[in-house]
């Protein structure tokens, strides 16, 4: 492969930036003499990922399990509730202001309360993640239901069509690639989710590691915990991404980076 | 027995009256163009004869069963391929899926598709989404075929062509077809009879029979042709004086 070529593939200039904004910080980090207390360098936090790597896997297990829990939680919320708006205007008057309405409420000061009502064990983790992912998948749904062509409806009326054919072979592959823009977007807020229900109190998950690390003044470890909070979206943005573009091949997709 | 039998039907909108006076039949085997003026009604009449829409006057007897529809500009459904689509309306029959895989694919070549059983509408010209979307008109295996502006929206040499297969389609296929055209020249190559519509509220101006052999349907530039083609046009205008 030229050189000319590998600068056109898609990631390559995201990979530069990256490697080029790590390597800025190692340098940093090295010239300056920066404390661990204060800033690990990128070399430190990969130490401390190799050697805490038992430590950390059960945490990430833990971690993993209810961000996807959590989002798929919020899948069956999310497309229920867009179902039920999508059914009338009188369900859509009542429910949409509410909907909009609890994306406003402060999640921090929420989620402690939830975790008194819950427990510290995972439930309330996964009820947090969800109702952090279940408002982008409600609403690309329900702009789904709403964008279904009334022609097509009439065309199958025009075949004989029953109710459940219509959604069948109109309604749901409509609503399909809506569906999937809402999870990619919840997929990137489960994790996140996760560790903030983690870090208010638990015993086990990436959030309770991170609170820890901090308590220690181990920057090494907190970041090393962040890196893989990071690489955990990313394969579940991956992963939930994949699988709407093998279940939508209509859909023209556009490169990801 | 007529597939369709229209008598003096009307339809209003509110105070717009849409049809006035149509009266028009379809028989087995028929090919019969409604010619009329943009916006006289043709596709309101259509979604009357489809049971898409009532009527307020006249009557209207039909053969049992919904004619095979081919809209306007095609629909068809984004997320399935040219082979899911084609076999929808045999599906919705209840068709078993290898029984109607291979009646799909026994009749794809007819339709130049043979090649394209996998491909998605995004993926095809116009010519082809008119093709695919005739072809699931025709597997409803419905006696009577509704056609609406079937090639309105391609560009000319498309067209032409696409007027040429299908007048030659009509002749092995043994269904009636009833289309809506504002194109003389579709309205001779296609038709055995042309029923020409006025402005809204669309009256029958009048009815021509097209007899014209094979070759000189083809034959745009052709003495019978042109004159088929200019007994419409004075059909037309007298009413649309």
């Amino acid at each position: 492969m030229t050189r000319r070529s590998i600068t056109r593939l898609p990631w390559f200039w995201g990979a530069v930036g990256v490697v080029g904004a790590i390597s800025l910080w190692q340098i940093v980090s090295t010239v300056l003499r920066v404390p661990l207390y204060l800033l690990p360098s990128p070399w430190a936090t990969l130490e401390a990922l190799v050697a805490d790597a038992a430590l950390l896997a059960p945490h990430l297990a833990t971690t993993a399990i209810e961000s996807v829990a959590g989002l798929a939680l919020a899948f069956f919320f999310g497309v229920g509730i867009a179902a039920a708006m999508g059914a009338s205007r009188v369900s859509r008057g009542l429910i949409y202001p509410s909907l909009v309405l609890s994306q406003a409420v402060p999640l921090m000061a929420v989620a402690p309360l939830v975790l008194i009502w819950f427990g510290l064990g995972p439930s309330a983790k996964v009820l947090i993640v969800a109702f952090i992912c279940f408002f982008p998948i409600t609403v690309n749904a329900y702009e789904g239901f709403r964008a279904v062509d009334p022609l097509y409806l009439e065309f199958l009326q025009t075949l004989g069509a029953r109710r459940r054919d219509v959604y069948r072979h109109v309604v749901l592959p409509a609503t399909l690639p809506g569906i999937f823009a809402g999870l990619r977007v919840g997929a990137t807020y489960s994790v996140l989710g996760a560790v903030v229900g983690e870090w208010l109190g638990g015993s086990r998950g990436l959030g309770v590691y991170m609170t820890r690390a901090l308590q220690s003044f181990r920057t090494d470890r907190l970041f090393a915990a962040i890196l893989l909070v990071m690489f955990m979206s990313l394969g579940l943005f991956k992963v939930v991404d994949e699988v709407g573009g093998r279940l939508t091949p209509w859909v023209q997709r556009r490169q990801h980076a | 027995m007529s597939l369709i039998a229209a008598t003096h039907l009307a339809k209003r909108f509110g105070d717009l009256t849409v049809l006035r006076d149509v009266s028009l039949t379809v028989e087995e085997d028929d090919v019969v163009g409604l010619l009329g003026p943009s916006g006289c009604g043709k596709t309101t009449l259509l979604r009357i004869l489809l049971g898409l829409e009532t009527y307020d006057g006249g009557e209207l007897a039909a053969s049992p069963g919904r004619p095979g529809y081919l809209p306007q500009d095609a629909l068809l459904l984004p997320w399935k391929t040219v082979l899911g689509n084609a076999e929808l309306p045999l599906q919705l029959q209840g068709v078993a899926a290898a029984e109607r895989r291979r009646q799909v694919r026994d009749i794809l070549p007819e339709f130049g598709l043979a090649e394209f059983a996998g491909i998605y509408p995004h993926q095809m010209s116009g010519g082809m989404k008119q093709r695919a979307a005739l072809l699931r008109a025709v597997l409803t295996g419905s006696r009577i075929l509704v056609l609406d502006e079937p090639f309105g929206a391609l560009d000319t040499l498309t067209r032409h062509r696409l007027q040429d297969w299908l007048a030659d389609l009509t002749r092995r296929l043994h269904r009636a077809i009833l289309f809506v055209t504002h194109d003389l020249e579709e309205a001779v190559v296609l038709s055995h009879r042309v029923v020409v519509l006025s402005a809204r509220p669309a009256v029958v101006l009048g009815e021509e029979a097209i007899d014209l052999p094979p070759g000189e349907r083809r034959d745009r530039l052709g003495r019978a042709f042109l004159a088929a083609r200019d007994r419409l046009l004075s059909q037309l205008e007298r009413g649309n004086g």
